[in-house]
């Protein structure tokens, strides 16, 4: 291909024959000589058709939001010599380079290979694909290049980053028949005492409570409280207009975390756990238990991007749709309109336990803009908005506020048992 | 690190003082013109060309930067089109000076980012071979480009080519046009080549 560079210093002789011709003075036929010689010079060695192949290696192909990976580029020149060959990896711009870099200038020599090692750090969750690799043969001159795109494609999944939620108090208050960490306030297998009965046949020996026994003359068995699995269901709330703040740094991302965070503390108590997201699709994914659906959980958060407008009547319509009708609802929304208030109302009516987890989109803004009075006036008076909003969702759910620069766990272990009013 | 941004910085140390010998050659000579108004106006001129070469640079506008140095070469040739006598020597020096900044500035502006990165020993050790052979390759076609026209220039003065009459200028530009014809329409010729009867016919995966 040829470069802007060539086709000036054809202009520039053809400018100079011309002035020599107009003013008939052979001085100005030498200068056009100049521009000729080098594109003569170009021409004499010209760029070679890239035969370049390109092997991409990764040391991790999952990866956590601000964990690092090496690449490992191998480029193997399988034409003539290249005297100028440049390499560029082509990267998705989430994904940060730390150390070494994707682009070079270099000679390879026929038959040879060169490794082209960097370090990646992605900054956001995702499914990233990198590369092909773009490959230029380029002229000593700039007069020309020869350029390609080798290699296949390789894609990283970068997993978001999990809040730790270790003694946070979150769980369902309802109970189903399987076997859980949740007190049932039945009796059946657990360790937590319920009372005292008349020891019937089959009664393990290790429940005989001895000392009731000798005080009443007869066998006497323990009863225990039922320890039972319940439903949790996650509501992640990733519409256009919760995505407050950066790309990096938003009330979406932070949800992201917060969802993944519960999935696994809720799921660690043998609980199942179901998931659906408001994004520009509206998708689910159907309760279940254990690690498996920890991961598929993990999966469908990975590709979460803000974007949509579903209201809460559909999520509303596919939760009494899909999902057991006792489930407890876990809404992770950053509160950004009013229309969460009446749509916590009709499922609080409809007979879901319902927590609001809500990453304050006031306290994310309020670090991207520089202090000063105008901006504590304004966040006084959204904070006031707020609080009002929260306070009369108190009535029917409960409601942490979380100020995404604290760990969510710390608002989750003040969080009270708490009875919907009757 | 330090070492690899001294050689960063240094590559661009050739391009400025190349553009620096420019504008002060073309200073120089517009300040011999004996026509105050035209020595004003091609000063002008100059200073556009140094103002668009220093934005250009800033805030890497190529159009600014090619522009600028053609406001800057240009007076040098008006001035001795019209005002000055010109020494042909002189002029294929100018331009020449030109070429070499252009292309030191291009070699500087592939090279140094290379330098500026945490690069190991042996990668440095490749990319300063590359620099090593484009550099030798710039240094050698500048060279040529001020030689060989000056060589014709004395062929052409000795009388072995004679080029005092009409037919033989006519003919010798007709020559020039013809080269550079030809070496405008070489690369679309040589990719036609390439498409009719190549192996990236017969593998388009092989190409873009």
């Amino acid at each position: 291909m040829r470069t802007p560079l060539a086709s000036a210093l054809v202009g520039a002789s053809l400018a100079f024959l011309l002035a020599g011709l107009a003013t008939r003075r052979w001085e100005y036929l030498l200068p056009a000589l100049s521009p000729l010689v080098l594109l003569a010079f170009g021409a004499l060695f010209p760029p070679p058709d890239p035969a370049v192949t390109t092997v991409r290696s990764v040391s991790r192909e999952r990866v956590q939001v601000g964990g690092e990976f090496e690449v490992r580029l191998a480029v193997t020149n399988e034409g003539s010599g290249a005297d100028l060959l440049e390499v560029l990896d082509v990267l998705p711009p989430e994904l940060e380079i730390v150390k070494g870099s994707n682009h070079t200038i270099m000679s390879l020599t026929a038959g040879t290979t060169y490794e082209l090692a960097y370090t990646l750090r992605p900054a956001l969750k995702g499914d990233f694909s990198m590369g092909p690799t773009r490959v230029r043969i380029l002229d000593s001159l700039a007069l020309g290049s020869e350029d390609t795109a080798v290699g296949a494609s390789t894609n990283v999944v970068v997993a978001p980053t999990m809040e730790s939620l270790a003694r946070a108090k979150l769980g369902p208050r309802r109970t189903r028949p399987w076997f859980g960490h949740v007190a049932s306030r039945q009796i059946g297998a657990g360790s937590d005492f319920w009372g005292v009965r008349e020891y019937l046949p089959g009664d393990e020996v290790r429940k005989i409570n001895w000392k009731a026994s000798a005080r009443f003359d007869r066998l006497c068995s323990n009863e225990y409280e039922g320890e039972r699995s319940g439903d949790v269901v996650i509501i992640l709330d990733a519409r256009r207009e919760s995505a407050v703040g950066t790309p990096t740094v938003n009330a979406v991302e932070y949800g992201v975390r917060a969802a993944l965070g519960v999935a696994e503390h809720v799921l660690a108590a043998k609980n199942r756990v179901g998931l659906i997201v408001q994004r520009n699709v509206l998708d689910w994914v159907p309760p279940a238990f254990g690690r498996k659906q920890l991961y598929r959980i993990l999966d469908h958060l990975v590709h979460v991007r803000a974007g949509g407008e579903w209201p809460f009547s559909y999520v509303a319509w596919v939760l009494s749709r899909y999902f057991p009708r006792d489930a407890m609802v876990v809404l992770i929304s950053p509160l950004t309109d009013r229309t969460v208030l009446s749509a916590v109302m009709n499922l609080a009516a409809l007979g879901y336990d319902v927590t609001i987890l809500s990453p304050s989109p006031l306290e994310i803004e309020k670090g991207m803009i520089p202090p000063g009075p105008a901006r504590d006036a304004a966040y006084r008076l959204l904070r006031v908005e707020r609080e009002n909003l929260v306070s009369q969702l108190r009535r029917v759910a409960q409601v942490v506020d979380w100020d995404p620069s604290t760990p969510l766990a710390l608002p989750l272990r003040r969080l009270k048992s708490w009875a919907p009013p009757a | 690190m330090g070492a690899s941004r001294m050689k960063a910085a240094g590559l661009w140390v050739p391009a400025f003082v190349s553009l620096g010998l420019l504008i002060g050659w073309s200073v120089a000579e517009i300040a011999q013109i004996p026509d105050g108004r035209a020595e004003q106006a091609f000063a002008i001129l100059v200073a556009l060309g140094i103002l668009n070469l220093v934005l250009g640079w800033r805030f890497r506008v190529n159009l600014m930067r090619r522009s600028g140095l053609l406001l800057v070469a240009l007076p040098y040739f008006a001035a001795h089109a019209h005002w000055l006598p010109l020494d042909a020597a002189a002029a294929v020096g100018f331009l020449v000076v030109a070429l070499a900044h252009v292309e030191l500035r291009i070699l500087a502006e592939r090279f140094a980012p290379l330098y500026l990165r945490d690069l190991g020993p042996e990668d440095l050790a490749r990319i300063r071979a590359s620099l090593m052979r484009a550099s030798l390759r710039v240094g050698a076609a500048t060279a040529m480009a001020f030689l060989l026209p000056i060589f014709a220039g004395d062929l052409a003065l000795a009388g072995t080519v004679p080029v005092t009459t009409i037919p033989t200028a006519l003919l010798l530009a007709a020559g020039l046009v013809a080269v550079i014809v030809l070496l405008a329409l070489l690369p679309v010729w040589q990719r036609r080549r390439q498409l009719v009867g190549s192996s990236w016919a017969e593998d388009p995966r092989g190409k873009l």
